[in-house]
């Protein structure tokens, strides 16, 4: 599975694209790593960085490179990133443990020495933590650093602190027909999905078709909800192009206005 | 009719930056805004920007939004609060609805010598059997609750669509203490920005791409929604079918700019769908193919506040130029630099469509206005 | 396209469907060609009602009432519903003066053997609870009947679409064929030419620019129309109304002062109930072109008046307004004729207000006309020879 399908990162992705810390450098002592992989235009860690660490150029959407010789794992940039994509890895903390270093942006009651449990990539609880640093600064703007300690095999998984939940999946044999007859389209005027293909079948081609014969969007917001539903359909029964089918004309009042207001004398 | 020098519809991050950028050359402004607080969605956006620090960059949005508020009051600009524009007509001409107090109402007609189109966008819905419920709701509206009216729309929420929008909205829903059952996208891949999917991913949301809703039930509000796996010809595959208990559904299926204004305004519009359907095409200064009437931010085709930022201080410099309050060398340097900084944000592959649309409809305006 | 017809008929408005429609029944082919698509136009911008009050007594009102009675008989060979409804219409007397005018003329119509009521206030409010309380007495007329205009016009092409009727919609004409004794031997479109020698002008505020095409000056003129829609909601309503001031506005020799605005935008109040359960509210006549805005002031005045009359609505929402052009003729009298001069070459355009319930009429006038038979009532007044 791809990250674009998942959302989720591996390890192995970043050391494929040679965004990953060697063993070697993680052992010498804290390191930032950007698991930042889309050319996003956006440069904060560059301008963060107080080592010059992080270069990312004039074009802003490059994906920042991180110089290891020059970073020493500060953590300014951990709370810089917009996207929450920086983290600190530490793998020099001793033989059996190393830390983790992430933004968290929950309501949380966290204290030092918490243990925890820790999540990965893929939010699964993986190892216990224990919590040797929560940092708040004005600079980073409510955007919470914490610091975990977790046994050293970890510290290329976890990535935050497990969410408790419980929601239940089940799989139920249902029947669905895709876009039933009865579905509600216009729910201004409470036409359906049904009366709206029967147009069709009688000749509308476009937006204004449709609302004539079946007063879909002839509601109050003027066709603005159920245009687009209303366009999909055409494009499904005749493959007419969005230009072709047209919007919903606007109209004076754009928004519903009494009578008496619209009527009122004016301030000449 | 009361007249004013430039009249600015809608007073989120477009409509605020394009009067701060005149009012700073002189321009006296009025903002028309249709809600009791400006800053459009702004003060609903609590996450960091991206972009550089000459788009400010690594600021949450409520923040920026302050910030232009600050910035307006402090050149004088005349915001109207719950003043709702309900149509333009000719020789600059719009009416408005102003809002008294709880039950009084007065039409106001106010003629400008240039208009700023900043409506904004309105979002997408998505039909499927139960989507009139009560619990099914607009991404964005359920964004405004939690965010700006501090009200959790619902505890248990699927999340229907992967762009930014729903990625972004179901991580501030898990702030504001909602749990996301899920996030289903029909495409086979996560459309929105990876790092903002991985934020869900590493709290253990499931995100169920090449899936699609195939029903939502309950009572008097949503409870149950189905959710399946889609095949290449968009029917659902038997068997894959997953139910999920739920109390909430929130649609964030893309936005479409709110074309009324430019309509009424006369506006030539072009249908593109990198830039969510119907917009008005116009020039370098934002100028639509109605002459005075410009356009800025996701009304000229959705894309993200920072854009619209952009946008809106090429319209307020081109328009205090054309009044006389800039000079035109200055002016001409102070809007290749902002569109320098739209270039920038509409980098990488995933602002390359938006580019080229961008570049359709400057392309459509020249056509329009040569032919 | 290259295809041969009895007869093309231009434009896919509600005269030019029901002239479509009594052709093909006269067992014509008919095309029907269509620059945007069926009922686009006026015919979608307007409202719609067969009235005899707001004609004048003699062969207005029996025009009127012919209608009526061929509605009637449309409902029930058109399998299409087009929302055709007989609950009468009220006329609403503002000023005593007005009631005495109109007092006159109901004495005058009924003299002719039409059941109109002469309301007093009580009465009136009787029929129509939510009137202003100070007007002064209507009148109200048994006969009067609405129906949907645009889906009239479905209705009709519904009825006769591949029995004899091809539709081209989307579809420019460019040009009226002629060979050089001046007959019309085609039309010639964007899409390609359509052999015929019998067209049929029927295209409205547009019929000049159809005429152009064979160089006849037809002096038709766009008169705007402006209508609010308000909020579903209950039925505020139940028929048809008017403020007997439309009779002002539509005969200028029946003279009452009037509010400037109300004077500069002709507008009187008329407001009717829909099938969606809100209401149309009208209406103005202006000049302004091809213009179809419908501009904030003209609107205001509408709902100034319509205020003036429900006050109710104060606080009922409007949640649209459009405006369409009328096609106006300085007589008030349509053409529906065919064009010596041009062999072949037929005009049924100039209905301005009148157009939804003369369509059945022109539609059967026509075809008689084309089939060569003695046309149902007398068609000199509608002829173009008038202008010579």
């Amino acid at each position: 599975m791809k990250l674009s399908e998942t959302g989720i990162l591996t390890k192995a992705d970043l050391v494929e694209m040679g965004r990953y810390p060697s063993e070697e450098r993680m052992k010498k002592g804290p390191v930032a790593v950007a698991e930042c992989v889309q050319d996003i235009p956006c440069n904060p860690c560059e301008t963060a960085c107080p080592f010059k660490a992080i270069h990312i150029g004039e074009n802003i959407s490059n994906l920042p490179k991180i110089d290891v010789n020059k970073c020493n794992g500060c953590t300014t940039c951990v709370s810089a990133c917009s996207g929450l994509a920086i983290f600190v890895l530490d793998k020099s903390y001793s033989d059996s443990y190393g830390k983790v270093t992430f933004p968290y942006e929950y309501n949380h009651s966290f204290k030092v020495d918490d243990i925890v449990k820790a999540a990965n990539r893929g939010g699964k609880h993986v190892c216990e933590g224990k919590i040797l640093k929560i940092t708040n600064t004005q600079k980073a703007d409510r955007t919470t650093v914490i610091t975990l300690e977790v046994p050293i095999e970890y510290v290329d998984e976890v990535r935050s602190i497990y969410r408790d939940k419980q929601h239940q999946s089940s799989k139920e044999e249902i029947m669905s027909e895709k876009l039933a007859d009865d579905v509600l389209v216009c729910r201004c005027e409470e036409i359906t999905a049904g009366e709206i293909r029967e147009a069709i079948r009688q000749g509308a081609t476009d937006i204004t078709g449709v609302k004539l014969r079946t007063r879909a969007g002839m509601g109050l917001c003027q066709g603005r909800t159920c245009e687009a539903l209303v366009n999909q359909i055409i494009r499904q029964e005749l493959g007419n192009s969005p230009a072709d089918i047209g919007f919903s004309t606007p109209r004076t009042p754009q928004r519903p206005v009494t009578f008496g207001t619209l009527g009122g004398d004016l301030d000449e | 009719m009361k007249q004013c020098e430039m009249l600015v519809i809608g007073g989120g991050p477009a409509g605020l930056s394009a009067a701060i950028e005149a009012a700073e050359a002189g321009v006296k402004v009025v903002i028309v805004d249709a809600n009791e607080k400006a800053g459009g969605q702004l003060f609903k956006q609590i996450h960091k920007f991206f972009g550089s620090s000459m788009h400010r960059a690594g600021i949450r949005g409520m923040n920026i939004g302050q910030e232009l508020l600050e910035r307006c009051e402090k050149l004088g600009v005349d915001i109207w609060l719950n003043s709702l524009v309900i149509g333009m007509y000719k020789d600059n001409v719009v009416a408005i609805d102003v809002k008294k107090n709880l039950t009084e109402h007065k039409l106001e007609k106010i003629q400008a010598k240039k208009i700023v189109i900043a409506t904004g966008a309105s979002e997408n819905a998505v039909r499927f059997p139960g989507w009139t419920l009560p619990g099914v709701m607009g991404a964005g509206a359920a964004q405004t609750m939690a965010n700006f009216h501090r009200v959790l729309p619902g505890k248990k929420v699927l999340m229907i669509g992967s762009g930014n929008v729903g990625l972004i909205v179901s991580y501030q829903l898990m702030q504001a203490g909602a749990e996301i059952v899920g996030i289903v996208e029909a495409q086979p891949k996560i459309n929105g920005y990876a790092v903002h999917a991985s934020k869900l991913t590493r709290e253990g949301i499931p995100i169920y791409t090449g899936y699609t809703i195939v029903e939502a039930s309950g009572d008097e509000r949503v409870n149950k929604a189905v959710i399946a796996k889609v095949n290449p010809d968009w029917s659902t595959e038997p068997g894959t079918e997953i139910t999920l208990d739920v109390d909430t559904i929130t649609i964030g299926a893309g936005l479409k700019p709110l074309i009324g204004m430019s309509y009424m305004g006369n506006c030539h519009l072009m249908n593109d769908r990198f830039l969510g359907g119907w917009a008005p095409c116009h020039n370098y200064s934002m100028e639509t193919t109605t002459k005075d009437v410009y356009v800025a931010g996701d009304a000229s085709g959705v894309e993200e506040a920072n854009t619209a930022i952009e946008e809106g201080k090429v319209c307020g410099i081109a328009i205090a130029q054309a009044l006389g309050y800039l000079e035109e060398d200055k002016a001409e340097q102070m809007k290749k630099e902002a569109w320098g900084r739209l270039a920038g944000l509409r980098e990488g592959a995933h602002g390359a469509e938006r580019t080229a649309a961008k570049e359709r409809q400057l392309l459509e305006y020249k056509k329009v206005m040569e032919g | 396209m290259n295809k041969t017809y009895d007869v093309v008929i231009v434009g896919a408005g509600v005269i030019g469907t029901s002239c479509a429609y009594h052709l093909v029944k006269k067992g014509f082919q008919v095309a029907l060609v269509e620059k945007k698509d069926l009922a686009r136009e006026t015919s979608s911008h307007c409202d719609a009602v067969a009235l005899i009050p707001d004609k004048m007594p003699g062969i207005d009102a029996a025009m009127g009432y012919a209608s009526i009675q061929r509605f009637k008989e449309l409902e029930k060979e058109l399998n299409y519903d087009f929302e055709f409804h007989q609950n009468g219409s009220l006329h609403l007397c503002e000023t005593d003066q007005e009631m005495e005018i109109a007092t006159k003329y109901a004495n005058d119509l009924i003299a002719e053997g039409y059941a109109i009521d002469i309301l007093n206030p009580e009465e009136l409010l009787e029929k129509e609870p939510f009137l202003a309380t100070d007007l002064k007495g209507g009148l109200f007329s048994h006969e009067c009947c609405g129906v949907n205009p645009y889906k009239l016009c479905f209705a009709f092409v519904d009825a006769v679409q591949g029995k004899g009727l091809d539709v081209y919609t989307h579809t420019t004409v460019t040009d009226i064929r002629r060979d050089a004794d001046n007959n019309v031997v085609g039309v010639e479109t964007d899409n390609g030419i359509l052999k015929t020698n019998k067209v049929v002008n029927c295209c409205g505020v547009w019929a000049p620019e159809i005429g152009k095409m064979v160089g006849i000056d037809i002096p038709i003129k766009p008169r705007k129309g402006v209508i609010l829609i308000s909020g579903a909601g209950f039925p505020i309503c139940k028929q048809k109304i008017h403020e007997f001031g439309y009779m002002v506005s539509k005969f200028d020799d029946i003279q009452c002062e009037r509010d400037p605005e109300v004077e500069k935008y002709n507008v009187a109040f008329t407001i009717e109930p829909s099938a969606g359960n809100n209401v149309l509210i009208g209406s103005s006549r202006n000049f302004d072109g091809y213009d179809v805005d419908a501009e904030i002031d003209i609107i205001r005045v509408i709902a100034k008046r319509a205020v003036r009359f429900f006050p109710i609505l104060k606080n009922i929402n409007c949640i649209r307004s459009y405006a369409g052009v009328r096609p106006f003729i300085e007589e008030h009298l349509p053409l529906i004729t065919h064009v010596k001069e041009i062999p072949g070459y037929y005009i049924a355009a100039g209905h301005e207000g009148d157009g939804i319930s003369m369509a059945p009429l022109t539609g059967r006038l026509i075809s008689e006309m084309i089939a060569g038979e003695e046309p149902c009532m007398d068609v000199t007044p509608f002829s173009f020879s008038r202008y010579k």
